[in-house]
């Protein structure tokens, strides 16, 4: 049992636990280097995840949400800057040599992506990618590890796993392939999962089910999971906490009820009016104005300046600071304080 | 038998269809764009500087390519010096003069004599633009044979493609070079028949990188429009079909050139291409390479300049491909 | 998996035909073997008549291949008039000599090929990438008779002017020992290999960064799999898929006979009996050799299309 493994039991045993992050991001940035400038990806994000919750990331394409979670693991490219702090387990996994951070990868950290059709190897059957996961890290007979995967299958919901997992992953449907990613995620009971937009790319009649299968494992399993996602509809029934990242930056952060009932940002009030809701008869659905920033020359202060309805001549100034409201609540804009959260979005 | 040429080699790029997502940025070295709109796709895809044209965005991209940009200009300078250095020289062609035969490089004579005493520069000038002659001649034909083949073969379907897929097949069997030496030993000699020798070859990579475009434009749905309002089958291929595979094509010929000359070159040297009093780069090797021992420099010469044209025109190649097809932008150099 | 590989052959059968059918056709539309009769016609009628027997002239050009067709139903090849002996004899010997250059510049090129896909595409753009992609684009534009000629004249004469060292053989096969081989397949072995690998390397590197831009490519990693698992087992297999066709068609292209390069270095190869049979007009023997030859490239495309199979189990052969 390594020294952190232990760090951790030891605190645990301390009763402190849930006031003691299991995941704690100080001040992280993320660049990408390319000749036109660098593009930041990531920008002084700052975070922490407990033992056990579930905490969601949403935004548009581009926020930086996918980036943040492969910096984490440092599972970025190579010419990529990453700056700030990442504590797991008492270590900063940004400066940890590379065998340490490879111990870390699958078996304390697991990550369940985005496309399940291109994210198993199409050569090697599903077991044989699961047992690796588990032998990696485990001294376990290649016997046992099968048997293992075969319980872990039937755990996921994979019909009659035995055969299945001698399979290939093209004769498996899309969502049996997400099921069987999350068997490899879960195969070493890891205290984090990451899933970065598991349900994306899938049907939408099996996206309730795979998301059903995720929060299952999670609960069973007591893992933390970090769910990044740009559907705050995914959100409300299975996240404890909410954080919105708009460009590269945090915009807003807060327990789930907070952010869908208290927002005190335009922009993820504008992400919550664009939910489709069944209950009220509108004739069109609210969209956000425009597009995304680039990311290059982003505008000047407040990036979601030029859609906001909200805008005054302030936010092309100064990127505002983020704004705490008690708790955990807090919003990145200049006029957070003057936002009525009494006003609901859907109004 | 034919070693080292490349035209059928299966295409990488051929696997991945996927498509890279047009990225604004542009490319570095150490970390190209490319790799920043792989690896965070959905990340970056939403960057919304303003689109730019297709056009521009390879123009850009190709003078981007400084290799691709060296190429042009490298072989711009060598048809430019081998147009304008022999009418600066004293001797013409076949002019030859037994008492200056086998001299060195001299200011009289650049590249010295051959063993009659023929002034080398002159001969290695006309014999380069005799190959680039055939080269290009080749290259043409065997792209217009190769585009319409292919096109032919995927928009029809059923029996014409799968006569012309055979006769790929057939050629492909029969090791090129076989083919090259029985015909051209018979054809060969003058340079327009010897490059239908070689088109006759080389047609065939062309017809099935277009044959591949094509399958997947026929299925799209304005080809259908085009049909169900009643557009005849040559309009459809020549106002629909054709314009998309354009792009390909050029790239194909660009590196179907360096091909030809090398094939072209090999088959002189062994005799079976062009013929005396002609001269092409290949010949000039095979006529010095007796004296190779006394006098590597006489087959160096002309030896270097198919590497060097070859060169140039694979670099030109490389850069026109990444500039018109962002798929297979992992090539580039 | 058998009936694939039957249906496959004889569907090669008639393409080998029809290719020998236009060799026999275009080669006896162009020659003559009597030319040199003509002249003194009356007097040697006797040799012009066992010519013409010889190679059936008077049958019809058009149906003259069916001739030997027939004979080669008997197993029989016929007799080669440039070297003097049966075909079958010169195609056994002289592919025996090619194998033995073609089989060692197959291996090196192949690991070479392999070891720099790699090392390229996982320092994409660094210095060493920059210079092995460079060096193959620079192996690319080399002629065979150019490199041959050059590799020949630096290591067989100039070292010998400048060291006063001979160390390998530059002209044609001299020993029957395996260290007298060594030393005569060196040189044209390192000329094949050098083409080779650079053709193989650039479509190496294509097919290997590609497969490290894959998905997997990073699940694998985010399993804690060390670099070199990720690399050599989840992208190596993937990647191979492609390279093996280029493969057996390099194999396919070497055991023909490498024309050019085994002229130059004398070896008595096939590719050199070809070269001179197609000079005398030796009919029998381009034909063995050109049924040799498409043998070989039908054999190693089957062989890529079953290790296609058996690399990728998304493609079932039936």
């Amino acid at each position: 049992m390594g020294y952190a493994t232990l760090l951790t039991l030891v605190r645990g045993m301390s009763g402190t636990e849930m006031s003691e992050p299991l995941l704690k991001v100080d001040d992280m940035s993320v660049s990408f280097k390319t000749d036109a400038g660098d593009v930041r990806a990531v920008s002084n994000v700052s975070f922490e995840i407990s033992p056990g919750e579930v905490l969601a990331v949403v935004g548009e394409s581009g926020s930086g949400k996918s980036v943040t979670a492969l910096a984490l693991m440092r599972l970025h490219p190579k010419n990529t800057e990453t700056t700030g702090q990442v504590m797991f387990d008492g270590m900063n996994l940004l400066d940890l040599p590379e065998p340490q951070i490879r111990s870390i990868r699958g078996r304390d950290i697991a990550m369940i992506f985005q496309d399940p059709m291109t994210a198993l190897n199409p050569v090697f059957s599903v077991g044989e990618q699961i047992v690796e996961a588990i032998r990696i890290h485990n001294d376990v007979s290649k016997a046992d590890a099968w048997a293992k995967v075969v319980d872990l299958l039937q755990l996921v919901g994979v019909p009659e796993p035995k055969q299945r997992a001698a399979q290939y992953p093209h004769e498996y449907s899309g969502g049996m392939r997400q099921r069987a990613m999350i068997a490899m995620a879960i195969c070493n009971d890891p205290k984090l999962l990451i899933a970065d937009e598991p349900t994306t790319a899938l049907d939408v009649t099996v996206q309730a089910q795979v998301m059903e299968v995720l929060h299952d494992v999670q609960e069973a399993t007591g893992s933390a999971m970090m769910l990044i996602t740009h559907d705050l509809g995914l959100v409300a029934g299975s996240a404890d906490r909410v954080q919105v990242m708009y460009a590269s930056r945090l915009m807003e952060r807060g327990s789930t009820d907070e952010i869908f009932y208290e927002s005190r940002n335009p922009y993820t009030r504008a992400l919550l009016a664009s939910i489709p809701d069944l209950e009220s008869v509108k004739d069109k659905l609210d969209s956000i104005p425009g597009n995304p920033p680039s990311l290059l020359n982003p505008p000047s202060g407040c990036a979601f300046r030029p859609r906001c309805s909200m805008s005054v001549p302030q936010c092309a100034e100064a990127v505002p600071e983020l704004v705490a409201f008690g708790g955990n609540h807090a919003s990145r804009c200049h006029l957070a304080t003057e936002i009525d959260i009494t006003t609901g979005v859907n109004a | 038998m034919d070693e080292g040429s490349d035209f059928d080699v299966p295409e990488a790029s051929d696997r991945s269809e996927e498509a890279v997502p047009l990225f604004s940025v542009g490319e570095v070295e150490g970390f190209s764009a490319e790799d920043a709109a792989h690896y965070a796709s959905d990340e970056l895809e939403g960057l919304s500087d303003a689109p730019k044209s297709f056009g521009r965005l390879a123009w850009t991209r190709f003078r981007h390519h400084r290799l691709a940009l060296l190429g042009g200009i490298g072989l711009v300078s060598i048809v430019l010096m081998f147009i304008v250095g022999p009418m600066l020289s004293d001797y013409t062609f076949d002019q030859y003069d037994v008492a200056d035969r086998l001299l060195g490089p001299s200011r009289d004579h650049w590249f010295g004599t051959d063993e009659i005493g023929r002034d080398l520069f002159v001969r290695t000038a006309q014999g380069g633009l005799y190959s680039l002659r055939i080269g290009l001649i080749a290259a043409v034909v065997a792209t217009i044979a190769g585009t319409l083949l292919g096109a032919v073969a995927a928009y029809f379907g059923g029996w014409t493609d799968g006569f012309i897929s055979q006769l790929i097949n057939l050629l492909l069997i029969v090791p090129a070079l076989i083919v090259l030496s029985v015909f051209s030993l018979y054809f060969g000699g003058d340079a327009n028949r010897l490059a239908m020798v070689l088109a006759f070859l080389l047609w065939t990579r062309i017809a099935r990188v277009v044959r591949g475009v094509v399958l997947s434009i026929k299925e799209q749905e304005y080809i259908m429009a085009a049909r169900a309002s009643g557009a005849s089958h040559a309009r459809v291929i020549f106002r629909h079909v054709l314009p998309n595979v354009i792009g390909p094509v050029v790239v194909e010929v660009t590196l179907l050139l360096g091909t030809v000359i090398v094939l072209e070159s090999t088959l002189s040297f062994l005799g079976l291409g062009v013929q005396p009093p002609n001269a092409s780069l290949g010949t000039l090797v095979a006529e010095a390479k007796g004296s190779i021992d006394d006098d590597p420099l006489r087959v160096l010469t002309p030896g270097m300049f198919i590497v060097l044209i070859v060169l140039c025109v694979n670099f030109l190649g490389d850069g026109l491909r990444d500039a018109l097809d962002p798929r297979s932008r992992n090539e580039r150099n | 998996m058998f009936a694939y590989i039957v249906r496959r052959l004889l569907a090669t059968v008639p393409l080998l035909m029809i290719a020998l059918y236009a060799v026999h056709v275009g080669i006896s539309l162009t020659t003559d073997p009597r030319a040199d009769f003509y002249l003194c016609l009356p007097r040697c009628q006797d040799g012009f008549d066992t010519i013409t027997e010889a190679y059936n002239l008077d049958v019809n050009v058009w149906l003259r291949p069916f001739t030997w067709f027939a004979s080669l139903l008997q197993g029989e090849l016929g007799e080669s008039s440039s070297i003097g002996e049966p075909v079958g004899e010169v195609l056994r010997s002289r592919g025996w000599n090619t194998a033995l250059i073609a089989v060692p510049a197959f291996v090196i090129s192949a690991v070479f090929a392999l070891l720099l896909s790699v090392y390229s595409a996982r320092h994409q753009y660094s210095k060493g990438d920059y210079f092995f992609t460079g060096l193959a684009f620079f192996g690319l534009a080399f002629p065979s008779f150019v490199l041959a000629l050059i590799i020949q004249n630096v290591f067989g004469v100039q070292l010998e002017n400048w060291f006063g060292i001979k160390p390998f053989n530059t002209g044609r096969k001299t020993g029957t020992n395996p260290l007298e081989i060594l030393r005569d397949i060196t040189l044209p072995v390192m000329s094949l290999s050098i083409l080779f690998i650079s053709a193989d390397s650039r479509f190496g590197r294509a097919s290997m960064l590609e497969t490290l831009n894959q998905d997997y490519i990073r699940t694998a990693r985010a399993k804690g799999l060390p670099e070199r698992r990720v690399v050599w087992k989840h992208a190596l297999r993937n990647a191979l898929i492609p390279l093996v066709t280029l493969w057996a068609l390099n194999f396919s292209v070497l055991l023909g006979g490498s024309v050019v390069t085994e002229s130059i270095f004398s070896w008595p190869g096939l590719g050199p009996a070809f070269i001179r049979g197609l000079f005398d007009a030796d009919i029998d023997l381009i034909l063995g050799i050109v049924l040799l030859t498409g043998m070989f490239t039908v054999f190693f495309n089957l062989v890529a299309d079953i290790m296609y199979g058996v690399l990728d189990p998304r493609i079932r052969l039936d």
